[in-house]
């Protein structure tokens, strides 16, 4: 019974219908925001003539249906639209600047993952010692302090006053992965402390819980070292919920990489956004909605089919119990 | 019978307490009992005596903290086996080799994330030292010997796909796949229904009889203890206070709670108009035990010695190695 | 656990290892000795990207800044208001003829080797007129180009207007490259800037940084380039770009807020530098409708509101001195300045008697619209505050950008709306375009105001349509006299310089941006030892 096959392609299916609905509603938003987004571009000066002109070149004088459907067309063709405040063609727009934030948000991520589970697995192990008192405070402490405080108290910290990091841009790791990791390092760490912090609180409370379950008992019973014991058999099972807390600390992190560019100065997805949303560039807008739809229903997809890897109860649907 | 010739396990004065917010509770205060090879016995009590902490101390499966092994010695083949840490080597390597257990829930003591086949493979290669596939192989023939149908198919089952009874067969499989010379069964039929109950426990038997495997059953259920075992020790707050052979026991129960347990289990050959007899109040509560005969509260025959002295130690009321810890006096009328 | 921990230990030091490394030293010596260093960079943060490249399409401060390395006008402003030729030898009116005749140095070349000849002048003002947005503010009373020589270029008018010089110092007058539009067409123009000035584009990361690169063929051999390289990297945030001047990763900064700049000076070691012609007003306008029962409507109320605010408080305590009262509608020291408008102080008792000569004596509530964009909040609220005072609630309302654009916004039926817009030696395009009845349908910012008395209009049109500069001047006082003291259709509240550069100390701004000019002369600035 390849149930993991058939649990997949469900996945799949859904997935596109959300991708396809949201596309929709992008759309309707953008173009039902108030607010004339030829003139926003124009500016209040421009005369009547400019401004008609430009409105008959994004085709916002033809009806809504015909608008959506020329888009989707276009997208289809690999063609997003054209920048209305940045002069330059949408896709190239995105496609220069996803990989940039992709190279923030993803290592921070997976810093966040692998630290905190370290984290929460030793708080866990060392119940009540001083390591785990130190660190549970710690983590309390990062979920609540703003991401642009310290944002900004790392700038002076470590570009200012100790000169250690250059403090704002961004560097391609293809290019000068030193120059990557300078200038990557601060911006990183910014996005990797919260859902580090969540996550190890949330691996803790499962490890503790999982490992006072009689099948942890059996296992020492058998002779099984801690190490696999904790490790292997506990871990697994306690890792079960921080895949779901994976998905939304992504979004946390998609999130914060707004503002973390924002304050580094980073030419990423975040900073196009808050751009584009303030110029009402609705080319722009659409396809980043669209685009971000994609990338979050298929880290979920991808989160959802690990989930039915890591948990088989998952997968079953229909359970036949042997007797 | 011939008593402690070739004794395999045999525990000296084992004393186990917890420590908790509200005090020492002396779970287990300083037992003594013994098994032989190829033996079955029972050790017998309500829940909360301490015979499954007794069982789990053996093998030092304890949680330290709370809890923590006060003294006594547990000698398995000759070797204390409270001189080894709890997690040394010499300790891992005769928990699921020399000494298995099986634990009374079938339903959440096996890992939900792995399948059976790699359970049972993991064991078998972390005591056995061979490869993978040879400890595959081996796991099919524990399934089998458990009388497990289709074994090489259950290997890729995962626990949830089976039930109670075949989950306890699995938890049984493994403790013989290494070929332990002892199985402690802790309650190993209580969750499980009663058709389920006989299979199992003739499994059980016919798998120990065949290796000659010692076998140590806890248990509240006479009717378990009466059909299996050999010998019975009984436990009440936390001491052993009455020991013997099944049918001494049985037959001539000396101690006034071994009494009391056999009236209050109902049995075919009774008038069904008996009267079921049950023992009148709690059992005690194990922080700040009193000096005296924990029993006593409880005990229609408690006269004025046992107010005034210690709590009795056992002391032989028969032949065959029969004890109980009263100061009842045999002969003194009967207890029946 | 062990050989995690080890491993994590590595790699912790081998990252420090990496990241640790010198940071440019920003000579702090302090002494500047005066001494002008020839070579190396100048970098310039802005806070945001620029979306316009081609000259004609300019609209921005940021792009100004940043284009004005590249693009040369044809004229420039002088000290007292006078058009000064530069890439142009000379402009000639012709009142009776309606046409001005512009003649070109011979010397000039473009970046690219191309000279600057009447063909590429003709191309550039036809080129202005058909795309540029604001092509009707400068051009609208142009009839046609017609090139009459080598070096001359007739501009034929329909009717008189005398702003035309004045024009030519601002985006009109900048020269583009014909041999580029002509080997890579509209499109590439778009993208790509090819003018006469001192530098040339070499890179641009988009969102980034910009880089300009020393033009070796710039025809000016009377001017010192001093910079070989200008770089303009993208600084959104304010106080990141604060810590990068401290760090020296940055030599100066563009368009910080008040509070950033009253910071950094306290602080020492930077200092600010800014435009001395053009200026940027803070305007509240009436939006009053003709036929309304609006309170606005009667001028008394407006005087009221316009006695009510005291500006020298606000120059003094929320701007810190950096911005000034003025009491009219033209910048102190230039010719448009109309010394005998008086305007309104701050006489809050008088705001009180006119309104209630106008029956308004128990007050009554308005509202002020103000742009989101607009760091307005401090003037939006001392305004609020004043104008509590003399009985007159305010509803202080935010609209996003693009919906003051559309035209709805633009007939508001009551209250004032709050803006900030520069203006120099345009100022009369710019009356014509907000105060006479071209503003209805013109593109101009102040068209919001409903009131266009008639007599304003002609004075307007009378300053346009003059033929020599006196008569010009004459007209504009007088309409400036109109505007503030017969109408009052607006009130300054505080006038600042226009374009603010935050600096180290070292970099010094000989003729730069601290000119009289619109564009930003970058033979002009230096750094000193």
């Amino acid at each position: 019974m390849n149930s993991l096959g058939a649990y997949t392609r469900n996945r799949i299916l859904l997935s596109l219908f959300i991708i396809f609905a949201v596309s929709v509603f992008a759309f309707l938003i953008v173009h039902l925001m108030p607010g004339d987004p030829v003139r926003a571009v124009l500016g209040i000066e421009a005369d009547e003539a400019a401004v008609q002109k430009m409105r008959e070149e994004l085709n916002l004088d033809k009806p809504f249906l015909t608008q959506y459907w020329l888009w989707m067309k276009g997208i289809f063709k690999g063609n997003f639209g054209r920048s209305l405040t940045l002069n330059t063609d949408v896709g190239e727009l995105i496609g220069r600047r996803l990989p940039v934030t992709l190279s923030l948000t993803i290592p921070a991520l997976i810093i966040a993952a692998i630290f905190g589970i370290i984290i929460g697995v030793i708080c866990a192990t060392n119940r009540g010692s001083i390591a785990d008192q130190l660190l549970t405070v710690l983590v309390t402490i990062a979920n609540g302090v703003p991401i642009f405080w310290i944002g900004i108290m790392m700038i002076y910290l470590f570009g200012v006053l100790l000169g250690w990091l250059p403090l704002m841009g961004y560097a391609s790791p293809f290019e000068s992965f030193v120059e990557y990791l300078r200038k990557a390092a601060m911006p990183v760490s910014i996005l990797a402390i919260r859902p580090m912090a969540e996550i190890a609180r949330q691996v803790r409370t499962n490890m503790l819980e999982v490992i006072n379950q009689d099948y942890i008992r059996t296992a020492r019973a058998y002779g099984l070292s801690e190490r696999k014991v904790k490790y292997k058999y506990a871990l697994k099972n306690a890792l079960i919920p921080i895949v779901t807390l994976l998905a939304l600390q992504a979004r946390d992190v998609a999130g914060g990489s707004v503002l973390a560019e924002q304050v580094f100065s980073i030419a990423g997805m975040g900073q196009l956004i808050m751009i584009s949303v303030l110029n009402r560039d609705f080319p722009v807008i659409q396809a980043i909605v669209l685009v971000i739809t994609v990338i979050v229903v298929f880290v979920n997809l991808l989160l959802d089919i690990s989930y039915g890897w890591l948990d088989p109860r998952i997968r079953m649907t229909a359970r036949k119990v042997i007797n | 019978m011939t008593q402690r010739s070739e004794v395999l396990l045999d525990v000296r004065n084992l004393k186990v307490s917890f420590f908790t917010h509200f005090g020492e509770v002396k779970a287990v205060n300083d037992i003594s009992y013994y098994v032989n090879r190829g033996e079955v016995i029972a050790l017998v009590g309500e829940s909360g005596c301490g015979k499954s902490v007794s069982q789990m101390s053996v093998i030092q499966l304890i949680q330290s903290p709370p809890g923590r092994i006060m003294g006594g010695e547990v000698i398995f083949e000759g070797k204390d086996l409270l001189k080894y840490g709890a997690n040394s080597k010499e300790m891992r390597a005769i928990r699921g080799k020399e000494i298995s257990m099986v634990f009374q829930e079938p339903m959440t003591s096996l890992n939900p994330v792995f399948t059976i086949g790699k359970q049972l493979e993991e064991v078998i290669s972390t005591h056995m030292g061979i490869s993978k596939k040879e400890a595959w192989e081996k796991g099919v023939k524990a399934l089998a010997a458990v009388d497990i149908p289709d074994p090489e198919e259950r290997m890729k089952n995962y626990p949830f796909e089976l039930s109670g009874g075949m989950r306890q067969r699995v938890l049984i499989a493994m403790a013989i796949a290494c070929q332990s010379k002892l199985i402690i069964a802790d309650e190993p039929t209580t969750a499980l229904d009663v058709t389920t109950q006989a299979q199992i426990m003739e499994l059980l038997m016919s798998i120990v009889k065949e290796r000659g495997t010692s076998l140590v059953i806890v248990t509240h259920n006479l009717g378990l203890v009466s059909r299996y075992s050999e010998r019975i020790y009984v436990m009440y707050a936390g001491r052993i206070v009455e020991s013997g052979t099944t049918r001494d026991i049985l037959t001539s129960p000396r101690h006034p709670y071994t009494v009391g347990l056999l009236n209050s289990v109902p049995r075919l050959e009774d008038d069904k108009d008996k009267e079921l007899v049950p023992i009148e109040g709690m059992p005690p509560n194990l922080i700040d035990l009193p000096d005296t005969c924990a029993f006593m509260p409880r005990c229609r025959y408690a006269f004025d010695k046992c107010a005034g002295s210690r709590a009795p130690e056992l002391r032989k009321v028969g032949e065959n190695d029969h004890y109980a810890a009263c100061y009842l006096d045999a002969g003194e009328g009967s207890i029946q | 656990m062990k050989k995690l921990l080890v491993l994590f230990l590595i790699l912790v030091l081998a990252f420090s290892v990496v990241a640790c490394s010198p940071s440019e030293e920003p000579g702090k010596n302090g002494q500047t000795s005066g001494e002008p260093v020839v070579g190396g960079t100048l970098r310039i943060g802005v806070q945001s990207e620029v979306a316009n490249v081609a000259a004609w399409r300019l609209r921005s401060p940021q792009e100004t800044l940043i284009w004005s390395a590249i693009y040369e006008p044809l004229f420039k402003m002088g000290a007292n208001g006078e058009v000064v030729p530069y890439l142009a030898k000379s402009i000639e009116a012709d009142p009776e003829n309606l046409t001005y005749t512009v003649t070109l140095r011979e010397d000039v070349y473009f970046s690219d080797g191309s000279h600057l000849d009447a063909d590429v002048l003709l191309w550039n003002f036809e080129n202005f007129k058909e795309n540029s947005q604001i092509a009707g503010r400068y051009f609208s009373d142009v009839e046609s180009f017609e090139k009459t020589g080598d070096y001359t270029v007739v501009i034929h008018l329909s009717r008189w207007n005398s702003q035309m010089p004045f024009s030519l110092t601002e985006n009109p007058g900048l020269m583009y490259s014909k041999k580029a539009f002509d080997e890579h067409g509209y499109d590439w123009c778009m993208e790509n800037p090819v003018g006469t000035g001192p530098y040339k584009l070499e890179n641009w990361v988009f969102g980034e940084s910009k880089t300009l690169v020393k033009n070796e063929n710039y025809w000016n051999k009377d001017a010192t380039v001093y910079f070989d390289k200008i770089e303009f990297p993208v600084i959104p945030e304010e106080m990141t770009a604060q810590a990068a001047l401290l760090s020296g990763d940055i030599d100066a900064f563009y368009g910080p807020s008040n509070a950033t700049m009253a910071e950094m000076l306290e602080k020492g070691g930077f200092h600010v530098t800014s435009g001395k012609l053009r200026s940027r007003i803070i305007f509240l306008i009436f939006g009053s409708d003709v036929k309304g029962d609006s309170p606005l409507e009667d001028v008394r109320v407006r005087q009221a509101i316009s006695y009510a605010i005291d500006s020298e408080a606000i120059a003094k305590n929320i701007d810190k001195g950096l911005t000034y009262a003025c009491r009219q509608y033209a910048v102190p020291d230039t010719p448009f300045y109309n010394p005998e408008i008086e305007g309104y102080g701050y006489d809050p008792e008088k705001a009180k008697q006119l309104l209630k000569e106008a029956g308004y004596e128990n007050g009554f509530v308005t509202t002020i619209y103000v742009g989101l964009d607009n760091p307005f909040e401090d003037y939006m609220v001392a305004i609020q505050g004043y104008l509590k005072e003399v009985g007159i609630g305010v509803n202080l309302v935010y609209q996003d950008v693009s919906l003051w654009s559309t035209k709805t916004m633009f007939e508001i039926d009551d209250g004032m709306v709050l803006i900030g817009h520069g203006f120099g030696a345009n100022l009369v395009n710019q009356m014509a375009d907000n105060f006479s009845k071209r503003a209805v349908d013109g593109s101009g910012m102040l068209k919001l105001s409903k009131l266009h008395p008639d007599d304003l209009h002609e004075e307007i049109m009378a300053a346009i349509s003059a033929t020599d500069e006196e008569t010009m001047y004459k007209h504009v006082h007088a309409a400036g006299k109109m505007i503030i003291d017969k109408y009052c259709l607006g009130y300054p509240v505080v006038m600042g310089p226009f374009a603010n550069v935050l600096m180290r100390e070292d970099i010094v701004d000989d003729h730069w941006i601290a000119h009289y000019s619109d564009f930003f002369d970058y033979t002009g600035v230096y750094r000193v030892q």
